[in-house]
């Protein structure tokens, strides 16, 4: 089998459980805009998750905060429900790592819930980064011993 | 690691075979012929066709930098300075330096609130060496140079296509 049939086979037969994903942020329906974006930028994954007595409502990501956000002169008391993304596609923990990537590379998603079994919360974010990750640890080789790039620039001198 | 002469298993890293003395060096490189693997190595960062980049100057204010990328619907713009690259402001960064803070948009400059001197790579370097970046690095857009000048940049979305043409539509 090659490092080729390996990765397509993974990508097939691989369930989202086997990606380990990180629990999401949630807060609830009706928290201020603001409070949502802090969130956001605190726990790294560019995306916040909104939940109305348990349930999912909505996810408010980076492209929600630049488009709505950044330079619109918003009040700080508006809730997050008025700015988020309503009812957003999800996935289920059991499906497999390639229906993830066509959703995502189909529509663009960068962010994609995935709900557990009963579909009743969520239980982790995929995101691109997630499945690049994924791709690249069959790919050792080739990816991690790479000598420099000839035009790479140092953002800070080694060793200094 | 098997020497190709004499078959004897030798530590990995050798040089030499140590029972036979012959070279290991060319044996140690035992680089994928085909497949996605090998792809990754022959083809460059220009098969990715990456997008033309926004491009704003430093002393541009954050208000116009995102307007720029509201615009085109980008999520990430280049500081330019005289046809070198000093910056990338992303919605990260937007998020992190402009909203947390309540930053006033439109006196603040973008060379305030911009990643300075970011890793770049050239159109001619193997997708491998993309990968690295946003697999290890993560890194999740980065500018690409050509000929000394800005050309391009490449985005993790990019990449997630690149990979499902290449691993999943056959």
């Amino acid at each position: 089998m090659t490092v080729d049939d390996k990765i397509t086979n993974s990508l097939n037969d691989s369930t989202l459980k086997q990606l380990n994903l990180e629990p999401p942020t949630e807060i609830s329906s009706g928290t201020p805009v603001f409070e949502a974006a802090d969130k956001m930028c605190d726990n790294g994954f560019g995306c916040i998750l909104i939940t109305e007595a348990g349930k999912l409502t909505g996810i408010f990501t980076e492209r929600d905060v630049l488009l709505k956000l950044s330079i619109a002169d918003v009040d700080e008391s508006r809730s997050v429900d008025e700015f988020m993304t309503k009812d957003p596609v999800t996935l289920k923990l059991s499906q497999k790592i390639s229906e993830a990537v066509n959703e995502m590379s189909a529509h663009g998603y960068r962010h994609l819930p995935i709900m557990d079994e009963e579909n009743s919360k969520c239980v982790g974010i995929l995101t691109a980064k997630k499945i690049i990750e994924f791709v690249v640890e069959f790919l050792p080789e080739q990816v991690y011993n790479l000598p420099p790039s000839l035009d790479q620039s140092m953002p800070t001198p080694e060793g200094g | 690691m098997k020497c190709p002469q004499c078959n004897h298993e030798n530590f990995p890293g050798e040089d030499s075979c140590s029972n036979c003395g012959s070279d290991l060096m060319d044996a140690d490189l035992t680089k994928p012929k085909k497949g996605f693997g090998a792809l990754i190595l022959s083809d460059t960062i220009e098969k990715l066709e990456p997008p033309e980049p926004l491009i704003v100057k430093p002393d541009s204010t954050v208000k116009e930098a995102v307007e720029l990328m509201i615009k085109h619907g980008h999520g990430s713009v280049l500081v330019v300075d005289s046809e070198e690259l000093v910056g990338i402001f992303t919605e990260r960064d937007l998020l992190k330096r402009v909203v947390r803070t309540r930053l006033d948009v439109n006196t603040n400059k973008i060379s305030e609130v911009m990643t300075s001197e970011p890793q770049s790579l050239s159109g001619s370097d193997s997708i491998a060496y993309a990968l690295n970046r946003m697999a290890v690095h993560s890194i999740r857009h980065i500018p690409i140079i050509t000929d000394s000048k800005v050309s391009g940049f490449i985005s993790v979305r990019g990449m997630l296509k690149y990979i499902s043409e290449h691993t999943l539509e056959r």
